[in-house]
């Protein structure tokens, strides 16, 4: 999937004088009080901050929910909390982040980026696979629900010159290149392969093998 | 400078358990380097278990997680797990040792001998052929054997020490490592307990009660526990506390037992670094089947170990000399934990004898336990760690059935002959020629067989419509290793090997069979020699007018 395009973006100004911006019409955060707004936001999450020091966060804004966000936490979990935005729209980001509005540097963000991409980020895999906390910055999320919905029910590509693509280790590409070439599913091939009773020609099988066992697919150990 | 790595992918107190052929390596030779390979969520090991080189760990977790879920390429975890193994590739090790012998570690052990011919490898692996291959019969001892005999003759630790060829020695310091701020912690606390009774001037023994294990069906229940406890409290010369993780459920627990006693109870909490600190200086520890019994063997506190259900006590119990195994009686014990209600019902009053056992203040003659219920102590014999009944009821015959099938492996592996039979000589009630006869009719049955097969074998050589009848026979031989007769041993040797054939050549792999046929038959006349030289040492001994001493103990 694509990212999303924008028509129309300009930076407003709040009563409160703090920079808003407005994309497409929508304003990401309230022209009146942002910061109470953010306030009252973070407030509905209390629950969720209090059980989770990692929080992943859909939508970057100019980032009033999310110093919101890093005083709560710091509150909670002092200095052990951890947030990562992703935001679809880059532009916004690049403004966000010259005006310098960030007051933590516990905060990672990723801009612009496809969900293939997102999801080889290696800082970005340990984060989810810590199992963080969700929170979507509505404005943000209701800007850009596909993307964000994609990235929910994102599925990795499973083809083997999709794998190939992620692979670095070039003796593990040619293994798979050489026996797994055009499958349209890399991973129940390496199950059926793990299955059968072929001779071992390359030590990697036995690697393969091994992986097959500690996560077998459907939960089946081999026979 | 020799390397040598353990591959040891199973849990913590088989990790722990390692230490002592680790100890009996560095012993026999300080130069050795020795690294383990074990999983990452045991990484905390690493602070304890002492005499390891250098810790290599799979991340299992994350690589299970980075396959299962979806949102992950494949690549990720493929790649996560080459990495993980990356470092191990770069060495060049002497000596692999395949320790948990599970598949996994199989793998892995030919993944890593694979394209090197030089390193020497202990265990069992796969060839190109997807065919098991084991180093030496005691990998076939410790693969095949001690997991379906039923009364296991050999413990894992003797199996491994024999495997890899290193003579055992004793434990030594160090072991277990500690941090020595906790073990003045631990010291002060203990010592003040210790020094509390200045009205007899003696000092108190502290006992250490394990709550929970890593399965129900093994745990203490938690009525026996405060029962023990209240008998405990009444005995001057100890002082029981509690010993837990710091984990939710074993504080609730805790919690629990204390209100029992006006929360006067003491409990120590302590994480897995902290704990060897607390066991090296606890007089005696209680546990059910646990890692924490396995540290206290390397730290050489005594324990009573209370084996219940899953607890497979015969091949990885306590292997400390001074300790004791209380155990329903071997004929009520299933090893699972869905016929637990056949069991006999170890008692408060029972681990408490145990326990005054290990701490020498009663005499073994002294003991009563209930009905069902025995108290084995390890001793050590050429073979490594045995377990003798002591107290309690117990089989004679279920004995002897392990004690010969024990007394036919030192024979074969070890060739020591000299047969031990004073544990039987004055057993009452044993009624020796039944016990010979039913082993003896398993042998003619097992030989029977064998000869059936051969025959087929040699007439299928000859005709091929007669292969059929082979394959039959082969079948009904090998079903005897469904039984647990002394022959049965070399019966599952066999039956590995014929697992094991590797060649391509159908004609190759018969007369490998014709061989192991005839070796086998071989071993089972091995097997009545044993019966023989017992039979005739029993006979000598009853028709002796010497008085002989011995173990009066009621049998079953």
């Amino acid at each position: 999937m694509g990212l999303p395009m924008t028509d129309n973006y300009q930076i407003k100004t709040s009563k409160t004088n703090h920079k808003i911006p407005v994309i497409n019409g929508i304003h990401l955060h309230s022209m009146y009080h942002p910061i109470r707004e953010a306030e009252s936001f973070v407030l509905n999450h209390l629950q969720l901050l209090k059980d989770k020091k990692n929080i992943l966060v859909f939508g970057l804004g100019f980032v009033y929910h999310i110093n919101q966000l890093v005083i709560e936490l710091q509150k909670i979990h002092g200095d052990d909390y951890k947030i990562v935005v992703i935001e679809p729209n880059s532009e916004v980001a690049n403004d966000c982040l010259s005006l310098n509005l960030l007051i933590s540097d516990k905060v990672k963000i990723y801009h612009g980026l496809s969900h293939d991409r997102l999801y080889q980020d290696e800082e970005l895999i340990n984060f989810l696979l810590a199992q963080p906390g969700i929170i979507a910055h509505p404005a943000s999320f209701n800007l850009y629900k596909s993307y964000f919905k994609n990235f929910l029910q994102y599925k990795a590509p499973l083809s083997t010159e999709k794998v190939l693509m992620v692979l670095r280790d070039e003796h593990i590409k040619k293994f798979i290149s050489d026996r797994f070439m055009n499958e349209d599913d890399l991973q129940v091939a390496l199950w059926d392969y793990s299955q059968s009773n072929h001779r071992i020609v390359n030590k990697l099988d036995y690697l393969f093998f091994a992986l097959e066992e500690i996560a077998p697919l459907n939960g089946d150990a081999r026979k | 400078m020799k390397n040598v790595l353990i591959i040891n992918l199973r849990r913590l107190g088989d990790l722990y358990s390692t230490g002592h052929l680790i100890n009996s390596i560095k012993q026999n030779d300080p130069t050795i380097a020795v690294s383990m390979l074990i999983y990452k969520e045991f990484e905390n090991i690493t602070r304890s278990l002492g005499n390891v080189d250098q810790f290599f760990f799979i991340d299992r977790k994350k690589i299970t997680a980075l396959k299962k879920n979806p949102i992950f390429s494949p690549a990720l975890a493929i790649e996560k797990f080459h990495n993980d193994l990356a470092d191990i590739q770069q060495i060049n090790w002497d000596q692999i040792i395949n320790y948990s012998n599970d598949k996994i570690a199989t793998y892995l052990s030919s993944y890593f001998t694979a394209d090197k011919p030089n390193i020497e490898f202990f265990g069992i692996k796969y060839l190109t052929s997807q065919t098991m291959t084991r180093s030496s019969d005691w990998a076939i001892m410790f693969n095949d054997i001690l997991p379906c005999y039923a009364h296991t003759p050999v413990h894992f630790v003797d199996c491994y020490h024999h495997l890899y060829g290193a003579p055992w020695a004793p434990v030594k310091n160090h072991l277990i490592k500690t941090h020595p701020k906790h073990d003045q912690s631990v010291q002060d606390v203990l010592e003040k307990i210790k020094k509390g009774d200045t009205f007899t001037n003696c000092e108190i023994q502290v006992v250490g009660i394990q709550l929970k294990s890593s399965d129900t069906s093994k745990d203490i229940p938690a009525e026996t526990i405060i029962e023990l406890i209240s008998l405990l409290l009444d005995n001057s010369k100890v002082f029981p506390v509690l010993l837990i993780a710091p984990i939710k459920l074993e504080q609730d627990l805790a919690c629990d037992i204390n209100a029992y006693f006006d929360n006067t109870l003491i409990v120590i909490e302590s994480d897995l670094y902290a704990l060897g600190s607390v066991i090296k200086h606890l007089n005696c520890i209680i546990t059910p089947d646990t890692f924490i019994k396995h540290m206290c063997d390397l730290a050489e506190t005594p324990i009573v170990e209370v084996s219940r259900g899953k607890s497979p006590f015969l091949k990885q119990g306590t292997y400390n000399i001074n300790s004791y195994v209380l155990t329903p009686s071997l004929p009520t014990r299933k090893y699972d934990s869905t016929d637990m209600e056949n069991e006999g019902r170890i008692k408060a009053g029972d681990i408490y004898q145990a326990m005054q056992l290990a701490l020498k203040h009663i005499l073994l003659s002294e003991v009563k336990l209930s009905s069902d219920i025995t108290i084995y102590g390890p001793v050590r014999d050429e073979l490594g760690i045995y377990y003798m009944p002591i107290s309690g009821s117990y089989d004679i015959e279920l004995e002897l059935t392990r004690y010969l099938a024990r007394h036919y492996i030192k024979k074969t592996f070890i060739q020591h002959k000299a047969l031990d039979i004073s544990f039987f000589k004055d057993a009452k009630n044993f009624r020796l020629h039944a016990w010979l006869d039913c082993e003896k009719n398993a042998v003619t049955e097992l030989t029977r067989d064998i000869l059936s097969t051969l025959k087929h074998l040699l007439l299928s050589q000859k005709n091929k419509t007669k292969t059929k009848d082979f394959v039959v026979s082969l079948e009904r031989l090998l079903g005897h290793t469904e039984k647990h007769h002394v022959a049965s041993i070399p019966l599952h040797f066999f039956k590995a090997h014929v697992d094991s054939l590797t060649s391509d050549s159908t004609a190759q792999n018969v007369q490998v069979v014709e061989e192991l046929l005839y070796k086998l038959k071989g071993d089972i006349q091995q097997v009545l020699v044993c019966f023989k030289e017992f039979e005739s040492l029993i006979q000598d001994t009853r028709s002796s007018t010497k008085t002989v001493g011995g173990l009066n103990i009621p049998q079953t």
